[in-house]
């Protein structure tokens, strides 16, 4: 009797402890997310009548400083050029922004521990880029800095234009390099979600 | 034993699916419609401030310069195309040569001048003589049509004043015989309601108020028309336009010159289209000899149905400064 009453009990605490295990660890992981709706963009391509150059700071991006998982998403409509002309190709003709309004980076620092204070750490992240609707998988370096709860972020790397079949026709000839150079700056705040 | 190894079980694909939720919950932050700023507007309508011979809602970008040349050959067939002309191409019936700038992304002010392309038939009644045409234009963009249909259409503005600087004709009845300065002057206002309809297909319509000061007996001075033109954009650099204008004259103005053996056609004119980077190249097919509309819409005297169309080509080349 006593054996049956304290089984159903148990029975119903393990029902409610995964319940609370589960709410709680969703709140863990909000309190981990770094978030940043600002993030700076640039990218660069030399050419030998124009430069072709463009930036945003309208992308955003979160990091979760628990689990080492990083995410980029990039209007990419936000790009401003110096020439009218030039950025409303990249948008009608090169990007197609219309069909593929969006860059993603889903990806995870690599070796992530999670660090116990402030500091300045360089990372890996691993991850898939889509850009032009053409996923690929890209390994590149850059820092992390974490100072009163602010972390910053930033790196640098190339993109091949061939590799997300962002095509250029020969007509629209604008030189472009095959290969163009991104810069990343991204502060972050800590999700404000409880 | 049993039911405690199931319930470890459960708890355990639970923790894994919050694991789950919570890696999945960084790509959920940002919806879509937060990062895009609200009511984009639709770019690239036309690739150019004109569609063939008529104006399209584009003006320049803000500090743009752009180049333009535009050119006809003579009538490819009929009484004076054929092989006697090369199919027109001894003939340059018009020329363009123009600047326009981007004070504005909105606003764009250009001057130029067309050879003007008076009639070189013999003609009893010279109604149509003047040439060595300077202009000075101004084109404002109202209004821009967003990819949300929020506005669903754009609407830009569009004026010229026209000047001819040739010697005055000593004929009496020739609308070259200037008596004083303000006898030299055509102006044009215009206002072009255009909607991209898709990627590859945009129309524009346009009513237009026409305004000559002086003309030969039996034209009118204030003139109304309509223009109609459209793009189908049919891959990333090259398009087919085409735009036409229907020109309103009065009955009995078109008996009078019908009278006099000269009938009036509406200037209708197909293009092909070329967009390289900077540089925007045509060529058209069109029964206008004239370039501009001051002169194309009161004065077409070509006919399609006759053979009496020319090709030509508009070129135009834009430098940011």
């Amino acid at each position: 009797m006593i054996k049956e009453v304290f089984g159903k009990w148990i029975k119903r605490l393990f029902l409610f402890l995964p319940g609370m295990i589960l709410i709680s660890s969703t709140f863990a992981q909000s309190n981990d997310t770094y978030i940043c709706k600002d993030v700076f963009i640039s990218f660069y391509s030399p050419a030998p009548i124009a430069d072709v150059a463009a930036q945003t700071d309208r992308a955003a991006s979160a990091i979760n400083m628990k689990t080492g998982d990083v995410y980029f998403k990039v209007p990419m409509r936000t790009f401003e050029f110096k020439r009218g002309l030039m950025q409303q190709h990249f948008n009608n003709d090169y990007l197609q922004t219309d069909k593929y309004p969006f860059a993603t980076f889903e990806g995870k620092i690599q070796n992530f521990t999670p660090p116990t204070g402030d500091g300045t750490f360089p990372v890996t992240v691993v991850g898939q880029m889509t850009i032009h609707g053409v996923s690929k998988a890209y390994t590149e370096q850059g820092t992390l800095e974490l100072k009163n709860s602010h972390l910053t972020a930033v790196t640098a790397f190339n993109i091949s234009l061939e590799d997300h079949h962002i095509e250029i026709p020969t007509i629209l000839n604008y030189h472009v390099a095959k290969v163009v150079a991104i810069k990343v700056k991204a502060t972050y705040t800590l999700s404000d979600k409880k | 034993m049993h039911s405690f190894r199931t319930t470890s079980l459960i708890i355990g694909l639970l923790l894994a699916g919050a694991q789950l939720y919570a890696q999945q919950n960084l790509s959920n932050l940002f919806s879509d419609s937060t990062l895009n700023p609200p009511n984009q507007s639709a770019i690239g309508t036309f690739a150019s401030p004109y569609i063939v011979n008529a104006q399209s809602n584009e003006t320049l970008y803000k500090h743009s310069l752009t180049l333009y040349i535009a050119h006809r050959f003579d009538d490819i067939a009929g009484k004076y195309g054929g092989v006697k002309t090369l199919f027109g191409l001894d003939n340059a019936p018009d020329v363009k040569v123009g600047f326009q700038y981007g004070i504005s992304n909105r606003l764009t002010v250009g001057i130029g001048r067309y050879k003007g392309a008076p009639e070189v038939r013999y003609l009893k009644v010279p109604f149509n003589t003047i040439s060595e045409l300077w202009f000075g234009e101004i084109k404002y963009r109202l209004l821009q049509q967003t990819e949300n249909n929020h506005i669903p259409l754009a609407i830009t503005l569009y004026g010229n004043a026209l000047a001819s600087s040739r010697a005055v004709d000593s004929n009496p009845s020739s609308d070259a015989h200037f008596n004083n300065f303000s006898d030299r002057w055509s102006f044009m206002i215009q206002a072009i309601f255009a909607r991209k309809f898709s990627d590859k297909l945009s129309f524009a319509i346009i009513p237009i108020y026409l305004r000559r000061d002086y003309v030969a007996f039996g034209d009118e001075n204030n003139m109304y028309a309509l223009g109609i033109g459209g793009r189908w954009k049919f891959n990333r650099t090259m398009a087919i336009v085409a735009d036409g204008f229907i020109p309103f004259r009065s009955a009995t103005g078109r008996n009078y010159f019908k009278s006099n053996g000269i009938t009036f056609y509406a200037p209708i004119s197909v293009g092909w289209e070329i967009v390289t980077g900077g540089h925007v190249f045509h060529i058209d097919f069109t029964n206008a000899n004239a370039i501009s509309e001051n002169q194309m819409i009161p004065y077409t005297t070509r006919s399609w149905g006759k053979g009496e169309f020319r090709w030509g080509f508009n070129l135009s080349r834009t430098f940011t400064l």
